[in-house]
């Protein structure tokens, strides 16, 4: 069986430039082993302009011109488009896919960007966990109602396949517990705090200089990155509805070197520990700080890894971890996304 | 859909499938629109039973939990063994549970040969046709448009073929490292906790249900040679047999290696190990090595299991399964048959 695939990227930065490199990496063994063959028609960038070709854009050349501080705009055919909503509307891609900014506060505009294009019938692979966090069970509705997929695999754990071990690993199972390291900046703080003894101001300076945190990092060291994250899980594992703010993240700005010591002389090391659990018929959900046991694997996640833990009815305890994430592992994730739905998994 | 199933092998595992599909009849039906009757099952010690138009799956639970055969629940002319049960029976998807045999895998894999040639699915918890004839019984499945997954072959329903297949597509695994045997797993963290000798601690193993009467294929590295095997051919295009390993057991760790260890900050785990070097041949071991601490491979204790993924676009990918449930197994196969009702087979 083959299948044809015309592709739109909304978002072009770090995740979206890799997974264009990926799709071009492995175009030959896309058709050979998954009948898959695509071009992309459509780019559309925040900072670096809006590029549409319903013939099939260049796309070394969009990432050429981005790399060197150019426009899209260049690559664009056919009457200008004001905004990535004008976009969605005059692009006709199969698959859109969403890494623009997540929106910690309401998940817009990705969401509105979301509905519109798999209203109009295309498939969205999605790197933004807005959307999925604000919106998921309307957005899935919508999806079923016009037999598209809607897969958000990167969302989570970087591209380690959390969604696809729910989906195809356990069914048939039941859930009781969800509990991980789902944030890379604040386990990277949390880190350098044991490891050199630095403060948490100091901490998240050197996470921004590397490039792990980002300007305002308080998303991330509020809990604010998690507590989406475990929405996104509860809510899609779970049948819970729930919206980052019901999570009442506690992030680690209260965490001090002198306390991570502690914890340490103690056989325990301090994380973020995200969870989602089943009590009474109703899923709670919580972040923040805890003290893990050494011989815990959530304590032998250093840096910038994630870990998550599922206990079901069927599997005890399960664990993954993803080691050392970066762009590549998250764009990874979103070309299995699109290889499961060209293969129709979102159909059963 | 619906599916008529047969057992082939009616163990533990096989009788824990049986009670769980009881259990999740309704469930499988509500959430897959999945129904099934099981038509024929088939048991070394427990005798045969095959009824085209359903046998009672309790009645044969019934049966050999008294200590009885099968045989009162058989209709038709009698069968002689479970290669005339195979060829008979009109299965549409056959359980394979029977004992493993580690020198070449026989006879299951002539049954899992046969149930395919007859365009039947198959789901085997057995290690022995996976590893001994993996390439051959999926080209059959191919050839014939049908279902082999084994899920349960490795670290039982931990998703670790599925995460292959399903979670990493096109994904070039480079290496792949883990913890493949829980009775070693077992005796080495025993060895620890309570400075146990080897024999001793093989012993309670034994007592405990964990390790067979003859420890020798899991002491011996046996078992997890075949387990990374099953991991090498599977998800790394390799073609590698058991007997092409050499794996060095844990026989010869001491309980002072093991603490000697430990004073030095590390764990001594039977680490099994498959890698593709740039030319693309592909290095296989199994031997006792010390871990760090800090590595997830010393984090696992008992019967846990892990295994360890480097991919191309992925660093480093690593499942753990702690303490597996007796019914993990049979949970595993119980994935498989849903996942081929999905059609997971065929793209």
């Amino acid at each position: 069986m083959s299948v044809h695939l015309d592709l739109a990227f909304i978002g072009f930065g770090c995740v979206g430039k890799e997974l264009a490199r990926l799709l071009l990496r492995k175009q030959e063994e896309l058709e050979a082993n998954y009948g898959l063959t695509w071009r992309v028609v459509g780019i559309s960038a925040r900072s670096k302009g809006i590029a549409l070709d319903p013939d099939g854009l260049d796309l070394e050349a969009a990432l050429e011109a981005v790399q060197n501080g150019g426009s899209l705009d260049d690559l664009h055919k056919g009457p200008p488009l004001d905004d990535t909503a004008d976009f969605i509307e005059a692009c006709d891609a199969d698959l859109f896919f969403e890494v623009s900014y997540t929106n910690a506060e309401d998940g817009q505009p990705a969401t509105d960007y979301v509905r519109s294009a798999l209203g109009n019938g295309a498939h969205v692979v999605s790197a933004n966990k807005g959307p999925v966090a604000f919106a998921f069970r309307e957005l899935e509705a919508l999806a079923r109602e016009n037999g598209v997929g809607f897969f958000f695999e990167s969302t989570v754990l970087h591209g380690s396949p959390v969604l696809g071990v729910g989906r195809e690993g356990l069914p048939g199972s039941h859930l009781k517990r969800v509990r991980g390291i789902f944030n890379s900046t604040t386990n990277y703080v949390l880190t350098r705090m044991e490891q050199e003894g630095l403060a948490l101001d100091d901490a998240i300076k050197e996470a921004q200089a590397k490039g792990v945190a980002e300007a305002d990092a308080s998303l991330d060291i509020d809990g604010w990155d998690s507590a989406i994250k475990t929405a996104i899980l509860a809510n899609v594992f779970m049948d819970a509805d729930l919206i980052p703010q019901d999570v009442q993240p506690v992030g680690i700005g209260g965490v001090s070197v002198a306390d991570v010591q502690a914890a340490l002389a103690e056989g325990e090391r301090i994380r973020l520990v995200c969870e989602a659990v089943r009590v009474n018929g109703s899923v709670e959900a919580s972040v923040r700080p805890e003290r893990v046991s050494l011989n815990d694997p959530l304590a032998s996640v250093m840096g910038t890894s994630n870990l998550i833990d599922f206990e079901s009815d069927s599997l005890e305890r399960l664990t993954l971890i993803g080691h050392n994430p970066d762009c590549e592992n998250t764009a990874f994730g979103m070309l299995a996304d699109m290889i499961n739905i060209s293969r129709g998994r979102h159909l059963a | 859909m619906h599916l008529d199933l047969a057992l082939l092998g009616f163990g533990t595992v096989g009788q824990e499938l049986a009670r769980m599909l009881l259990g999740k009849r309704d469930e499988l039906e509500r959430d897959y629109g999945l129904t099934w009757r099981v038509v024929g099952i088939s048991a070394r010690s427990k005798g045969i039973a095959l009824d085209p138009d359903g046998l009672d799956v309790r009645a044969a639970l019934d049966a050999v939990r008294g200590g009885g055969t099968l045989a009162h629940l058989h209709e038709g002319p009698p069968l002689q063994d479970s290669s005339a049960f195979v060829e008979v029976c009109p299965a549409n998807l056959f359980f394979e549970a029977t004992t493993l045999n580690h020198e070449d895998g026989q006879p299951a894999t002539d049954y899992v040969r046969a149930a395919l040639g007859k365009g039947a699915h198959v789901v085997s918890a057995n290690k022995g046709p996976v590893a001994f004839a993996y390439h051959d019984l999926q080209a059959l499945a191919r050839e014939k448009r049908v279902g082999f997954f084994f899920e349960s072959a490795v670290m039982d329903a931990a998703p670790v073929l599925s995460v292959g297949r399903e979670g990493m597509p096109a994904a070039d695994i480079r290496r792949v490292r883990g913890i493949l045997n829980g009775t070693t797993n077992y005796v080495l963290t025993r060895m620890e906790e309570d400075r146990l000798g080897l024999a001793e601690a093989v012993k309670e193993a034994q007592e405990m249900g964990i390790a067979e009467a003859d420890p020798s294929l899991d002491i011996d590295g046996w078992d997890a040679a075949m387990k990374l095997v099953i991991l090498a051919n599977v998800l790394m295009g390799a073609d590698l047999h058991p007997q092409d390993l050499q794996p060095i057991g844990i026989r010869e760790v001491t309980a002072d290696d093991v603490h000697a260890a430990l004073a030095e900050g590390e764990r001594i785990r039977l680490v099994c190990e498959v890698a593709r070097d740039d030319s693309g041949a592909v290095q296989a071991s199994i031997r006792p090595q010390r871990v760090p601490l800090h590595d997830p491979l010393a984090s696992v204790m008992g019967t846990g299991a892990l295994v360890e993924f480097e991919a191309d676009a992925m660093r480093r990918l690593t499942l753990i399964q702690h303490d597996p449930l007796p019914d993990e197994t049979a949970y595993g196969m119980l994935v498989d048959m849903i996942n081929i009702v999905r059609g997971r087979h065929l793209a």
